[in-house]
């Protein structure tokens, strides 16, 4: 791209051509006054804060000004500070800002401008509007009183969640931002992602469960990786006196803008449970506790005196949990398996049996904003892989075609051209579908006629004629395969169709952690002697639980407690996530750092050490 | 005392007094002050509430009664340079979210939705009566300085004071300003 040369202050700088006078002024490190330009968001020009003045006569606002050669551009002249300090107190007065129990006391771009221009008094009468707060939601507090009205979140909830939940209603005075047609949030269409929260610049949309617990300034920022999914979102976890405050994202610059979902920036801070902090063991119905030594030696015995033992492990761990894990495990003669990594293993099987090519598979989820048309296969990657689907609706708002395919509800209703509902298996599904692409394409009478000789089938022509014209009219279609699809049939038929068509594919599995496509897994014992779980932050999956349930003995290994630990036999603390330290492996194949963000607290210092000598005591 | 000392003057309108314990906060330098300044009045650090003739008069708080307006109106009377001290005089404060209501309708819900079923609002000749709205001291007199804060820390005070004690009139920029 060209070079556009102009002078900013006095100063010549040049700045790629279709830039605008703001990017180029921030490449430049030259500081211009904002409040509702956002770098992961398009520009509306809502706040006017911007303004410059262009050849010494002309005022604009500078995030909707595109370079051009030899523009004359004065950003701090008297006059602008004047009219920058009335905007300010007019988007001020319109509502009723109490700096002093605001939530965002001290991280607030509107208090920073307040204070960069000097406000110590007002010249306009404020307005004092009543307006309700909005605290429906179960983690997002919505208060219009602290609203400047920039439009950051609406954009972030339409452009990078894709899901359009925010609008701007009423007008004038009256004119607010809106949930849906104007519900409260709690009973709207949000996806709880909370990147609305993120990129308000005041305290208008706040997080419930870190309020007051501190601002930026005072908490310690830890950069990490999120372990909810195998995504593996950037964060920012911020914490004070060991104490989790709030976790952010950091993404601005990758397509995901910096978002997160539910379970990665509000679980962690919601959901903690009671803390395991000692060793319980639990015989004939009575209760002891042991130090974490005498669990050890106890896990250690018992291990050594069994010949069935099952091991399964969250996926959410880090892979040097994983391995010191599986090193313990194998040490002791178990059989060892992953959350997510039996779904893995149906894949890679089914691969190889029908000879499909790796070139079919893409790893990079962004791709699906790329696609033309997109299958998807089971919508629980809605809470899945929640990054995903915020993709997938960006690709269907802006015009892709999307099928969806679910047993149940599809969580994509508001965004899907064309919802399927059948029970499981899909196999029956795929499998005419392939057919038809097979056998040509066969009317929908034929379709029928099969559908009646194959009696009782559930499948409707029109659907599976859908899904033949949409794999075929496109170029480029994605495939994308939810972790809940987990019977090799379906699989099959899906890489199948997948090859026959010439698609790609996207296929999820419930292991945050990638690691386990190099880790070596097997199906594990259904009834073991014992049963080993590492649970993490998986205590809820049903395995696990199936698990504990039917083996002799049960050790189960985590850092809170929960029902598997309840019906453990033996019960040994572990870390929390944020009190380890390593590295995860994302959907990519990119391995990146998980940071301990808090110092562990109990017994347990380190998980490795202990797995090093359990597997000592061989 | 000094004969060419300035006169001070302060008082708290509807406030919660914090400006005047953030002044203590100054420590010390109260021992300077008071070289260099005569208090002719002050609730919280002398027994005289009577605003006399200063040359220097500190107000805190909202007005949002006729007796505020009584004395912030004494105040400009008698005073030469005018402060509006803590973020309620400047801006108004926390005393403004009443402004979201009409005022029967507050005391209403104060006093008799909220207490028991004896309660009803208050009505003396002894209390002062509520203004319509509750407002910040420039609403009502004229101001000189503006040294907001909530409450503005002992440092702002004691450079709002030494630029008072200079002649000028103190102004906050960005690094000192602070709500």
């Amino acid at each position: 791209m060209s070079d556009v040369k102009f002078n900013v202050d006095g100063k010549d700088i040049s700045a790629r051509k279709g830039m605008t006078v703001m990017e180029a002024c921030e490449e430049n490190d030259i500081d211009i006054p904002k409040l509702c330009q956002h770098e992961a968001l398009e520009n509306l020009m809502a706040c006017r804060l911007c303004v410059v003045e262009v050849n010494g006569k002309q005022i604009t606002p500078s995030c909707g000004l595109k370079v051009n050669e030899g523009l004359d551009i004065k950003t701090q002249t008297e006059k602008l500070r004047k009219y920058r300090r009335m905007i300010l107190e007019l988007i001020y007065r319109c509502e009723n800002h109490y700096c002093m129990f605001c939530e965002s006391d001290g991280d607030c771009e509107l208090q920073d401008l307040m204070y960069e221009y000097e406000i110590d008094r007002f010249e306009y009468p404020r307005m004092f509007p009543d307006w309700d707060v909005d605290s429906s939601h179960n983690h997002i507090v919505k208060d219009t009183n602290r609203c400047v009205r920039c439009g950051r979140c609406i954009r972030a909830c339409d452009e990078v969640v894709g899901n359009q939940t925010l609008n701007l209603g009423g007008r004038g005075i009256t004119n607010e931002v809106i949930v849906d047609s104007g519900v409260p949030l709690g009973e709207s269409t949000c996806t709880s992602c909370g990147m609305c929260m993120q990129v308000c610049p005041t305290g208008s949309l706040s997080n419930k469960h870190s309020l007051f617990k501190g601002n930026k300034d005072e908490c310690e920022l830890t950069k990490s990786t999120c372990l909810s999914c195998s995504i593996g979102c950037c964060t920012d976890v911020y914490t004070r006196t060991g104490h989790l405050v709030k976790i952010e994202g950091t993404d601005i610059d990758k397509e995901s803008g910096g978002q997160l979902c539910e379970r990665g920036r509000f679980k962690p801070l919601v959901d903690r449970g009671k803390r395991i902090s000692n060793v319980i063991y639990r015989e004939n119905g009575e209760e002891s506790e042991l130090s974490l030594q005498e669990g050890l030696e106890k896990a250690a015995s018992i291990l050594g005196n069994s010949n069935e033992i099952s091991a399964f492990a969250s996926g959410g761990l880090t892979c040097e949990i994983l391995d010191a894990f599986s090193k313990a495990m194998r040490a002791h003669g178990a059989l060892f398996d992953v959350v997510g990594a039996k779904r893995y293993r149906f894949e890679t099987e089914v691969k190889r049996r029908i000879n499909m090519i790796e070139g079919h598979f893409i790893n990079d989820i962004t791709e699906v904003m790329k696609a033309e048309n997109i299958l998807l296969y089971d919508t629980s990657i809605y809470n899945t892989h929640p990054v995903l689907a915020s993709y997938i609706r960006r690709a269907a708002s802006k015009g892709t075609k999307l099928i969806t395919i679910d047993a149940y509800e599809d969580r994509f209703w508001n965004h899907s051209d064309k919802s399927i509902t059948i029970e499981s298996p899909k196999t029956q599904l795929t499998r005419l579908v392939n057919q038809v692409i097979k056998e040509g394409k066969a009317s929908i009478e034929d379709l029928s006629r099969v559908s009646s000789i194959l009696g009782g089938l559930r499948v409707h022509p029109e659907d599976v004629m859908e899904i033949v014209n949409l794999l075929e009219e496109a170029s480029y279609d994605i495939i994308v395969i939810g972790c809940e699809i987990i019977d090799r049939w379906s699989l099959r038929h899906i890489f199948e169709l997948a090859k026959l068509e010439g698609s790609y594919v996207i296929s999820l599995n419930k292991a945050s952690n990638q690691y386990i496509r190099s880790l070596e897994t097997e199906g594990v014992y259904e009834e073991p002697e014992v049963a080993y779980i590492l649970a993490g932050e998986d205590e809820e999956n049903e395995d696990m639980i199936k698990l504990v349930e039917n083996a002799e003995f049960s050790i189960v290994q985590s850092s809170k407690k929960s029902e598997l630990t309840d019906k453990a036999d033996l019960v040994i603390p572990s870390l929390s996530t944020f009190e380890r330290n390593g590295t995860t492996i994302d959907i990519n194949g990119k391995k990146k750092e998980v940071e301990l963000a808090m110092e562990p607290k109990g017994e347990m210092r380190s998980e490795i050490a202990f797995f090093e000598e359990l597997a000592d005591k061989r | 005392m000094g004969k060419n000392k300035p006169k001070v003057a302060t008082a708290c309108m509807c406030g919660c007094s914090g400006c005047h314990m953030s002044f203590l906060d100054v420590d010390e330098f109260v021992k300077d002050l008071a070289e260099l300044v005569e208090f002719q009045s002050s609730h919280v650090i002398m027994d005289i509430k009577d605003i006399g003739k200063v040359d220097i008069g500190i107000l805190e708080g909202t007005i949002t009664n006729d007796e505020n307006v009584e004395v912030a109106k004494k105040m400009r009377e008698n005073c030469d340079i005018l402060v509006a001290w803590g973020d309620c005089a400047c801006f108004g404060g926390i005393m403004t979210m009443r402004n979201f209501g009409q005022i029967d309708n507050i005391l209403e819900e104060c006093y008799v939705e909220k207490g028991d079923e004896d309660s009803v609002v208050p009505d003396d000749d002894l209390i002062p009566t509520l203004t319509k709205k509750a407002k910040s001291v420039d609403e009502v007199i004229k101001v000189d300085a503006y040294i907001p804060g909530c409450p503005p820390s002992a440092e702002i005070i004691r450079y709002g004071l030494e630029k008072l004690l200079e002649g000028e009139i103190p102004k906050l920029d960005k690094d000192k300003l602070r709500y």
